[in-house]
């Protein structure tokens, strides 16, 4: 058989009639000049990955707290501390909060929960690359399983941390209004931003360790200038917090509907949404694109 | 069917940056010129850039095996990688049929702290295979590790070797179209790495198309049909194994050679400056022992030049195999020494392999001074092809006392030229004649069966025409 009739790209994933099996070609060729080549693939990756996923995930929440000393208690520290922090500091008026529609611990409590959510979404695509780096530069499996086992992660911890939630509704009795319901949808669209800026920064994360170091401290003062630990500004110039920062109207929106059940940002919440999921896709697409220059150049 | 293309890779080149920050930001170009489809620059090397692997084309069939031989750096893995998908070639094309199961690296796809089982679970997932497949092919894939009794262990306990077993179990039970294998089989035992062979042998006469790296080249004769021998990214030789094993260990000979050459000994065989400011160093130490154990003094006979010389009273340094050889050593004695004995020991890899000693047979001229010359004739050389190392000693009449420091005078290499001038005919033959035993005897194996002679198996040389 001579070497040129080999099909090309087009034939891609379809069962060419003279191969028994799939053929898969690789070429310098960008995947982007056949979009819908590289969608049906992108779809069909990511339905194999869940086997994966779901196995990276296990393995990765099993293996996770064994050599530590507190376990899984780790996961309860961090909102933990933030929320004793503030709430000491509130108390002796060394900073001062306007009034808050629910006791002020139990504030607070929900924001830095509802925070980390979004936090964790923004660390773990980078994360969980960097963990699996020696994996990602010697075997050839669905790229997507990796992120979807982080995800997998997120939520875990967030589940484990709803009883920190729930103890402080339980303890200062908080009702549930009926936009409780729709609590979930506001927490995955936090965890969904979250993603996003994860994603879109893993490849220059892969290369550049700057921004694994530098991640951490814009999380820390990203929190400080979201309403996380304090009501949403409306003076300006502080009103402008919940205009420019993309987390406010998700997280304040998130927030109302399981306490208030007034929401005052939906409409802000809607849009950051919709762009959220635009620029997700894209990212993945971005992801996709960069990962075998990143394997390259890993080094191992 | 077996005619079934299922790995073509066609005008294949790959560059990589030799910095670091470089290739960082290089990849930060790469990743936008993806993105807006441009290329990548194709033929051209940006700074501190070079091929990794430069126009190599090959094409494996179902029922083949192709094996990747060259130095380290040469890019046998950057290859394999790209087979698997792992990086784009930055020019050129390649098409790969069927499943494909790649064994890059041992364990690394294993997490120490899970057991065999929960590992064996993960690859297959990493591999895309289902739980029910895995489930059916559990017990074979243990019974080939040999892991009974450990699968149930954290995989941190396992040894190197038991790694190595369990990562080529799970890549070769389940049943791909292509298998993928870097230098992984190195780590396990002598009875491990047999049957991985036996394995890989059996895949491919299954109708499997394997690409397999390795240093072992005997394992490239006896399994692959066809060699791909590559060296700093570009292709030197590909086509028949057998083929490819003989002009890749010429190579190596040759290059041996040229090495020992710069590190001490020059073309015809005289020391040079380093070596001699060496030895001498070396020399005075044992010349200070020797002189008080025995009475008598080192190197009254200074050797000034050693010549190798062919059959046809060429002055060489590479001879065919079998071929009539000489060795002409010249010397000057200060003083008249008595009955010289001059002893030639032939060495391989630094073991001797024989000598040609005046010790055994019998002394030359009475007194020997001034300039000289002896000459030593060995008809029919039966060496094998090979680098070797002639070591000079020459004694005192009385056999006792060492009057020239022994050392290496000269070094040759026996070519495979009339090396087909003896039958070759067995499954390994060409390393084995390569690599094994460096003499070589004509025999003749007899089979009976009672008193009656039913085979002759004969080898000797016949003189070429």
């Amino acid at each position: 058989m001579p070497l040129r009739s080999m099909p090309n790209l087009a034939d891609m994933g379809n069962k060419s009639k003279k191969y028994s099996v799939p053929v898969v070609v690789y070429s310098p060729e960008s995947q982007l000049r056949r979009p819908l080549v590289m969608f049906r693939s992108m779809v069909k990756d990511l339905s194999v990955s869940r086997e994966l996923a779901w196995r990276l995930f296990i393995r990765n929440i099993t293996a996770q707290y064994r050599q530590t000393f507190l376990g899984y208690l780790w996961v309860f520290l961090p909102p933990l501390v933030t929320t004793v922090t503030f709430v000491f500091l509130n108390a002796q008026k060394i900073i001062r909060i306007s009034e808050t529609e629910i006791p002020y611990p139990a504030y607070v409590m929900i924001g830095t929960l509802l925070w980390q959510g979004f936090a964790d979404a923004v660390l773990s695509p980078l994360k969980i690359i960097n963990q699996s780096k020696s994996f990602l530069a010697k075997m050839h499996f669905p790229r997507e399983a990796l992120i979807m086992a982080g995800i997998g992660e997120v939520l875990f911890s967030f589940t484990i941390r709803l009883v920190l939630m729930f103890c402080v509704f339980i303890w200062y009795r908080i009702p549930l209004p009926a936009t409780a319901i729709l609590a979930p949808a506001g927490i995955l669209s936090m965890m969904a931003l979250g993603l996003m800026f994860g994603i879109v920064l893993t490849p220059l994360g892969v290369l550049f360790q700057d921004i694994e170091k530098g991640l951490p401290l814009i999380l820390g003062m990203w929190m400080l200038l979201t309403p996380v630990v304090y009501p949403l500004p409306t003076s300006w110039p502080a009103s402008l917090l919940s205009k420019l920062n993309p987390v406010s109207p998700l997280l304040v929106t998130t927030r109302e509907m399981i306490t208030t059940g007034t929401l005052t940002q939906l409409h802000p919440f809607l849009i950051i949404l919709g762009v959220t999921m635009l620029l997700l896709l894209l990212g993945w697409v971005l992801y996709r694109l960069a990962l075998p220059h990143l394997i390259e150049r890993l080094n191992i | 069917m077996s005619e079934e293309l299922l790995i073509s890779v066609d005008l294949v080149s790959k560059k990589f940056c030799r910095y670091l920050k470089k290739s960082l930001w290089y990849g930060v170009q790469d990743i936008f010129a993806e993105i807006l489809c441009r290329d990548n620059g194709g033929r051209r090397l940006r700074s501190g850039e070079f091929w990794a692997l430069q126009d190599v084309s090959v094409e494996v069939k179902r029922g083949e095996m192709l094996g990747l031989i060259g130095q380290n750096g040469a890019g046998k893995s950057t290859l394999l990688k790209m087979l698997n998908g792992l990086m784009k070639p930055d020019m050129g094309t390649i098409s790969i049929a069927g499943n494909v199961q790649a064994l890059i690296e041992l364990g690394a796809g294993f997490n120490p702290v899970l057991t065999g089982r929960e590992n064996i679970y993960i690859n297959a997932a990493v591999l895309g295979i289902s739980k029910r497949k895995i489930d059916k092919a559990l017990p074979d894939i243990i019974d080939f590790a040999g892991l009974e009794d450990f699968i149930d262990t954290p995989v941190a306990s396992y040894s190197s070797g038991m790694k190595a077993r369990l990562g080529f179990s799970i890549a070769t039970q389940l049943d791909p179209d292509v298998l993928l294998i870097d230098e992984v089989l190195a780590v396990g035992d002598m009875a491990f790495q047999e049957k991985c062979m036996r394995r890989m042998d059996a895949l491919r006469n299954s109708d499997k198309a394997i690409v397999f790296v390795t240093h072992s080249l005997y394992q490239v004769e006896a399994l692959c049909n066809k060699a791909l021998w590559l060296d700093k990214g570009s292709v030197v030789q590909y086509g028949d194994a057998g083929e490819v094993v003989r002009a890749y260990l010429d190579n190596q000979e040759r290059r041996a050679m040229e090495e020992s050459r710069r590190e001490g000994i020059d073309y015809q065989g005289r020391v040079t400056e380093a070596t001699r400011a060496y030895l001498t160093s070396r020399d005075n130490r044992s010349t200070a022992q020797k002189t008080i154990r025995d009475g008598h003094s080192v190197d009254l006979v200074d050797i000034t030049k050693v010549e190798l010389v062919d059959s046809t009273g060429e002055v060489r340094d590479e001879f065919p195999f079998y071929s009539d050889f000489l060795v002409r050593i010249y010397y000057n004695a200060s003083k008249p020494v008595f009955r010289p004995l001059f002893n030639l020991r032939f060495l391989h890899n630094g073991r001797g392999v024989f000598e040609v000693s005046m010790l055994i047979d019998g002394h030359g001229p009475e007194w020997v001074e001034g300039a000289g010359m002896v000459e030593c004739t060995i008809p029919s050389i039966p060496l094998t092809p090979k680098l070797y190392d002639i070591l000079l000693f020459v004694r005192s009449g009385d056999g006792i006392a060492d009057i020239s420091t022994m050392r290496t005078v000269a070094n040759f290499r026996i070519t495979d030229d009339h090396l087909d001038k003896i039958p070759l005919v067995g499954p390994m033959a060409m390393n084995h004649i390569r690599q094994g035993s460096p003499v070589y005897l004509p025999r003749t194996w007899r089979f009976y069966s009672g008193k009656t002679l039913i085979q002759t198996v004969e080898s000797r040389y016949h003189e070429p025409e």
